[in-house]
C-alpha cells in the first residue's frame, strides 16, 4: 500500500534546540527528527503504521522514519522536521537558485518494518555508500 | 564568577541583544535566550566543544598548536587552484568581511548559508526591490502582521514576544490586543494556531495566491479557478485584502515557505511587488524570516 503525497519540511523548536546544542548524533535528535507527520485520514488508510518509508518519486532514494498522525497537515501532505532524514528525499532541483525544493515535492509513503537509522548510519549509507 | 550582559545571540537571525551569561566554573547560566539560543551558548562549556585544532597525518588526527594549524591552513589555501569559502550563518558580520577579503585575495569563490536558505528571497529583492523597516518600527507601529510561509514560534521563538506581536508599542499600546495576525501556510503550524486568520493554501500555490491578491487590489476579480488551484476561497482572499488595506501599518514576514517551494524567487518577487502596491493604500513593509533572512 503506497500513497503519493507532497512533502513539507521545516523547523521544529526541539530540532533547533538539539541541532544548535551540537546533539545531532543523539537518540533525542533521532526521536525528534526521524518522523513523518501524516494526516489522520491518510494514516488510517495506510493501516496506522508505526513506521513509514518515504521515497523520492523516482524511487531512487528512500528513508524509514516513525509515522505520527497529525492533523496540522492536510490530507495528501506530510511534514518532516528538517534534518538528515528529510534531506535523503528532498529533491536536488533548485530552479537555478541554488536552493533545493525543501517544500512541496512529491514523495511516496508506505508502511515498512525496516529499522529507523541513526543520523550516523544515514551518513554512512547515503553519503559514503551512495544509498546501498 | 564571570557575568556578561547584552550579548547578541548568533542563532536565528533575530539578533536578540539582551542575552545575559553567567559562568561559574564549568557551569553556564543563560538568561533571556530561547531554547535554541540557550543550547548554543551551552556549547561554550560542552564536552564536545573543539578546544584545539587537529591536523590529519597519515590518516590519523592529532592535536596541534594554533600557529601550526594556521600555517597548515594557509598552505592548503595557497595550493588550491579555485578554493570555495562557504561561510556559516552563525558568524559575525566582521568575520564575514574578513572572509570576503580572504576570498578576494585568493581568487576564491565565496558563498554563504543563504544559498541553501533565503537565497531565492534575496534574488526576489534584486528583481523587485523591497519596502522594509527596522524591527523597532514594526514593534512601535505595526497593527497588522502577516506570517507568510514562516513559523516563528518554532524557528524564531522570540519574534512574536519581543519584536512583533506581544510587545506594547507607541502606537500599539495594548500589545497583542492592538494587532491583528494573519498566517499563510499549508500547515496548521503553532503560529497559525495563534493567529486571527489562517489561510491554509495548497503547497506550491503561493504565486497564484499572491497574483489573485494583486488582481483584487487592482479592483478586478480573479478567475474562479484560483479557488481550486490554491484551496483558498476568493471571499477569504477579499477578507484578507480588506484587512491589509485598512490597517495603519502592515508587516509581512515571508519565510522559507515561499523560497523553498515551486516558484522560488518569483514568489518572493511577487510578494515584494504586492507590498509596493499596497503602499498606495496604507503603509506596508516586508521582511524575510527566519534564520539568515
Amino acid at each position: 500500500m503506497r500513497r503519493e503525497v507532497l512533502l513539507n519540511t521545516g523547523s521544529t523548536i526541539d530540532e533547533g534546540r538539539l541541532a544548535k546544542g551540537g546533539n545531532k548524533l543523539t537518540e533525542d535528535y533521532k526521536e525528534e527528527c526521524a518522523v513523518c507527520e501524516i494526516n489522520l485520514d491518510d494514516f488510517l488508510a495506510l493501516g496506522s503504521p508505526e513506521k513509514v518509508k518515504v521515497s523520492t518519486n523516482d524511487e531512487k532514494y528512500g528513508v524509514t522514519v516513525n509515522a505520527v498522525p497529525d492533523n496540522s497537515v492536510m490530507p495528501g501532505h506530510v511534514f518532516m522536521p528538517r534534518a538528515i532524514w528529510a534531506n535523503v528525499v528532498v529533491p536536488p532541483e533548485t530552479f537555478s537558485t541554488g536552493s533545493p525544493l525543501y517544500k512541496g515535492s512529491p514523495v511516496f509513503i508506505e508502511p515498512t518494518e525496516e529499522k529507523v537509522l541513526s543520523a550516523e548510519e544515514v551518513v554512512l549509507k547515503f553519503y559514503v555508500w551512495g544509498g546501498r | 564568577m564571570m557575568a556578561f550582559k547584552n550579548i547578541v545571540c548568533p542563532v536565528c537571525g533575530a539578533s536578540c541583544d539582551d542575552i545575559q551569561v553567567e559562568l561559574v566554573g564549568e557551569s553556564l547560566t543563560v538568561k533571556n535566550a530561547c531554547k535554541m539560543g540557550n543550547a548554543k551558548f551551552q556549547e561554550v562549556v560542552s564536552s564536545h566543544r573543539i578546544r584545539m585544532p587537529t591536523v590529519l597525518e597519515e590518516g590519523v588526527f592529532r592535536n596541534a598548536e594554533w600557529n601550526e594549524a594556521i600555517e597548515k591552513a594557509s598552505e592548503i589555501l595557497l595550493g588550491a587552484k579555485r578554493p570555495l569559502i562557504f561561510m556559516g550563518n552563525e558568524t559575525s558580520c566582521e568575520a564575514m568581511e574578513v572572509g570576503l577579503h580572504l576570498g578576494e585575495y585568493l581568487g576564491a569563490v565565496v558563498d554563504s548559508n543563504s544559498t541553501v536558505c533565503h537565497g531565492p528571497t534575496a534574488m526576489g529583492i534584486q528583481e523587485a526591490g523591497r519596502v522594509g523597516s527596522t524591527a523597532g518600527q514594526g514593534k512601535q507601529r505595526s497593527d497588522l502582521t502577516i506570517y507568510w510561509g514562516s513559523n516563528p514560534l518554532e524557528s524564531m521563538p522570540r519574534h512574536m514576544s519581543r519584536y512583533a506581536i506581544y510587545p506594547r508599542g507607541y502606537w500599539t499600546r495594548r500589545g497583542r490586543f492592538d494587532r491583528t495576525v494573519i498566517t499563510v501556510d499549508p500547515r496548521r503550524s503553532k503560529t497559525a494556531e495563534n493567529s486571527d486568520l489562517h489561510l491554509q493554501l495548497k503547497p506550491n500555490t503561493d504565486y497564484e495566491l499572491l497574483s489573485a491578491l494583486l488582481t483584487l487590489l487592482h479592483g478586478k476579480r480573479p478567475h474562479p479557478s484560483v479557488e481550486e488551484v490554491t484551496g483558498v476561497s476568493i471571499d477569504q482572499m477579499e477578507e484578507m485584502l480588506e484587512m491589509m488595506k485598512s490597517c495603519n501599518f502592515g508587516s509581512i514576514y515571508v519565510g522559507r515557505g515561499i523560497a523553498s517551494s515551486y516558484g522560488k524567487h518569483r514568489n518572493a518577487e511577487l510578494a515584494f511587488n504586492l507590498v509596493k502596491e499596497l503602499n498606495s493604500h496604507t503603509k506596508f513593509v516586508i521582511g524575510a524570516l527566519p534564520w539568515t533572512l
